[in-house]
């Protein structure tokens, strides 16, 4: 199972909204043709984690649903953590 | 962000939850400045005097009328005050929506303890900031924030929809909207569940989640327009059909 890609990252939102400028169109348009380009070459992966989404809705218990929704968190705060320190002032 | 209104104006976990954003407290502030434990949940701090500032005073402003300054972070550091000597450094995250307590202390001047020669030699060693830990602990809260709504509002969503031919808006886990049109073919005993979801701060890890919580099952297939519409700018959607 993938431990990358949580959200949409904020380079492809920035990077979205320029390239829409450029052709007119709304950043969120070419979002969603990003998403489901993703959602198309990761169709298996996503098979996979809606079925043990599945799988824990009927037969796990709510911790074991909170640790499948958390999967991702560690990689994520460190990412978010790294952005905060990129805005730092070098000497 | 996983700000269930009923939990409005109340502490959960490390967090005080206000309508736009959450208040929390880093680790080392935490375990430094209130000498606590990095765990602890924000009710265990939360009848310190600058806690209360804390929280009177940021849960509607993130800003105040004066930063500590000069730091070298790089982001907008606002001083936080109660009564003649408490003083605290607060910052807005805007991107997480959260404002984080980043340093307590009291303020008396010229002395060598002062809170703010001390804030920036936390500040210059880099550790005035919330870190990689402080953010994974309050994801984890969120998701399970997020997981305990949307098991409730699921069910209770599939109902109303069903109720009430059309399209219908909801928030789920007071987090993202989601649009969603229940079908119902009486002749074939057939039923369709469309939902749509905005692109934009959708974490990826929830979308499964989310579909399993209005059917536990895998028959999820993606759509590229709601029954009644195409798919609005930075919408995608899914649609769950299930006969007899």
């Amino acid at each position: 199972m993938s431990t990358n890609v949580v959200r949409v990252p904020r380079e492809v939102h920035q990077e979205a909204a320029q390239v829409a400028a450029m052709r007119g169109q709304q950043p969120g348009q070419l979002l969603a043709e990003a998403w489901r380009e993703y959602m198309a070459r990761h169709r298996d992966q996503f098979a996979t984690e809606l079925e043990e989404a599945a799988r824990l809705m009927r037969n796990g218990t709510a911790e074991d649903l909170v640790a499948f929704a958390n999967r991702h968190n560690r990689e994520r705060g460190a990412a978010t953590a790294e952005r905060i320190r990129a805005k730092r002032k070098t000497a | 962000m996983t700000r269930p209104s009923a939990l409005f104006g109340r502490p959960s976990a490390g967090s005080f939850i206000s309508e736009r954003w959450e208040l929390r407290i880093t680790r080392r502030c935490l375990e430094e400045d209130l000498g606590v434990s990095g765990d602890s949940a924000f009710e265990d701090v939360s009848q310190r005097e600058i806690v209360k500032a804390f929280v009177k005073d940021r849960r509607d402003r993130v800003h105040d009328t004066r930063q500590v300054a000069p730091l070298t972070c790089g982001v907008p550091v606002w001083v936080l005050a109660r009564g003649d000597d408490h003083r605290a450094a607060t910052w807005y995250d805007e991107d997480e929506e959260v404002v984080w307590l980043l340093a307590y202390g009291i303020h008396r001047s010229g002395e060598p303890d002062d809170f703010f020669p001390d804030c920036k030699q936390i500040d210059a060693a880099d550790r005035l900031l919330p870190v990689a830990e402080d953010y994974t602990r309050m994801f984890d809260e969120r998701g399970e924030r997020f997981v305990h709504a949307v098991r409730i509002e699921a069910p209770l969503i599939l109902r109303a929809a069903r109720e009430a031919p059309g399209e219908h808006r909801y928030m789920l886990g007071g987090e993202f909207g989601a649009c969603i049109t229940v079908e119902v073919d009486d002749e074939l005993d057939a039923e369709a569940v469309t939902i749509a979801f905005r692109v934009d701060s959708l974490p990826f890890s929830h979308v499964s989640i989310v579909l399993a919580a209005f059917y536990a099952d895998h028959a999820w297939e993606p759509v590229t327009r709601m029954p009644g519409r195409g798919l609005h700018a930075g919408e995608f959607a899914y649609t769950h059909t299930r006969v007899g």
